[in-house]
């Protein structure tokens, strides 16, 4: 059963079609990866997921269950948004406890869980600073740790990297990886960077103009789609025999 | 010393002087009953002001500070609701309706008055507690004002952060919107209030004398020729006014202490 299933779903606003008749689906455990240029759509799509918005038409289910009419704090998902969003007055361990505490988890296991996450994320020395004495990598980071604490069924990634250095970019990138392998998690991940999505995905969905132009397996990439669209937003890709993508300039490893 | 530092010593003298002036000689007349044009010190220490607003008006001055409170509330309420219902409409829709609330502030408080009277009348208003509603009439604007912009600059991010997280409406509202809007709303109260507490034509047309406040009674001193009774009214109409206003920015600070670097340090 898919943990995320869009079943043509539709959204409009302003007399602009954001998101038309999209559909896909998410295994469990899977992360999938939406990808397309920016204003194609991908953060309605998350929003849509989370309920902060309502599709005029279609439906989004999770674990087979239709969620629309469900409010937002009863869906499961949970969204960490490209800013963050950490509540600026909580430091990071009151931050990564108020959901917890919101799902009435006993104070000592909100301990014993918070430090093993803090010690996995390396933020432990950070948990009792507010956001805004953290750097925008740890911030992210605890954003993540925030999100992960509560062990949600879908975790959802808003361009995760956007404004990191490529160090921290590449830092982070390598432990979400580990991380979501390790718990098994579902994620839905938007990005706009082709590198991100080839490196991160198991499948790859392209957003272009609200619609969905291309849903495939990232292995399945490594020669011209034949959509005009998609293959100008990927460039050149060769398939090493070994593997690996020659990406542009790039060579990643798949 | 150069010149721009004594331009600028000048100045600050200059402004502390028109600041200081008035009060200064409030204080004196408050506790002497003349000042002869011959002496140099003030004479006759009296308390008499004092005691003619102990015996005669420290109740309108309570009820009066209790009243505007009650309005600055009622608008702020008001105003939290008209923001957020306004925040959720179109943005080409919210561009036009914006500017609606705002059209109480430039009518003349004189004319608003007047013809609220004859319709209070008609109405068989006047006189009754009704006159809350002009109140707010008259602080609505402001208080919108300053609510909506709390919105505009904070944005709703974080609410909607904490719904996301799994929070209920309770945890939400004295978790994540009281701290994160708080000082928003308290500025925003404190304008009400003062606006409320300063009315003078509204209870002076509407109140048909069983709404009298403290700006009702203080005038005739004001404008009479007894110094002493003028100044003591006018320091205790500031004294009420600035306990509610320093109350609404101690206290929360003082809740808010530790709380980084928005609240409670500046």
């Amino acid at each position: 059963m898919a943990a995320i299933e869009l079943q043509n779903l539709s959204f409009r606003a302003e007399k602009t079609d954001i998101v038309k008749n999209v559909s896909f689906s998410v295994n469990d455990s899977e992360l999938f990866v939406l990808c397309g240029p920016s204003g194609a759509g991908k953060t309605t799509i998350l929003r849509l997921i989370t309920g902060e918005w309502q599709p005029q038409s279609g439906d989004v289910l999770l674990n087979g269950q239709s969620v629309l009419a469900l409010p937002m704090q009863k869906r499961g998902t949970i969204l960490v948004s490209q800013e963050n969003n950490l509540f600026p007055h909580m430091t990071i361990f009151e931050n990564a406890a108020f959901a917890l505490k919101a799902r009435h988890i006993p104070r000592s296991e909100i301990k014993t869980r918070l430090d093993e996450l803090a010690w996995r994320f390396r933020l432990e020395k950070h948990m009792k600073r507010y956001p805004h004495e953290l750097s925008g990598g740890q911030q992210k980071l605890a954003a993540i740790l925030r999100a992960v604490a509560v062990e949600p069924q879908v975790l959802l990634l808003d361009e995760p990297f956007t404004g990191l250095d490529n160090n921290l970019h590449a830092e982070i990138r390598d432990f979400l990886l580990e991380f979501q392998k390790e718990r098994n998690l579902t994620v839905l991940m938007i990005t706009h960077s082709k590198e991100d999505a080839f490196f991160m995905g198991n499948h790859i969905g392209f957003l272009f103009d609200g619609y969905l132009r291309r849903y495939s397996d990232v292995r399945d990439l490594y020669q011209k789609t034949g959509d005009e669209m998609i293959d100008s937003f990927l460039g050149e890709i060769v398939a090493l025999p070994d593997g690996r993508r020659v990406f542009a300039d790039k060579i990643l490893p798949i | 010393m150069p010149r721009k530092s004594c331009l600028w010593t000048l100045l600050l003298i200059l402004f502390l002087a028109v600041l200081l002036f008035p009060f200064a000689s409030m204080l004196i007349y408050a506790f002497f009953a003349r000042w002869p044009a011959d002496s140099l010190f003030p004479r006759h220490f009296t308390l008499e002001g004092f005691r003619t607003f102990w015996k005669r008006d420290i109740g309108v001055a309570f009820q009066s500070t209790l009243f505007s409170l009650g309005v600055s509330a009622l608008t702020l309420i008001l105003c939290i609701m008209a923001a957020r219902g306004l925040l959720k409409t179109r943005p080409r829709i919210r561009k036009w309706v914006e500017p609606l609330f705002y059209l109480p502030m430039l009518l003349p408080a004189v004319s608003v008055s007047m013809g609220s009277h004859k319709l209070f009348l008609a109405l068989s208003l006047a006189g009754t507690p009704a006159i809350l509603l002009m109140h707010i009439y008259f602080a609505f604007p402001y208080v919108f004002k300053l609510t909506y912009s709390c919105y505009a600059a904070l944005g709703t991010g974080a609410e909607t952060s904490a719904k996301n997280l799994g929070a209920g409406k309770c945890r939400i509202f004295f978790w994540v919107h009281l701290p994160t809007y708080l000082f928003g709303y308290l500025t925003a109260f404190m304008m009400g209030f003062i606006i409320s507490y300063s009315q003078y034509f509204v209870n002076f047309y509407l109140g048909n004398a069983d709404h009298i406040n403290f700006s009702m009674i203080m005038t005739p001193f004001v404008t009479g020729s007894n110094r002493n009774l003028a100044s003591v009214y006018t320091l205790m109409y500031l004294l009420f006014g600035g306990v509610v206003l320093l109350a609404c920015s101690v206290i929360p600070k003082a809740i808010f202490r530790k709380k980084g670097d928005r609240f409670g340090s500046d």
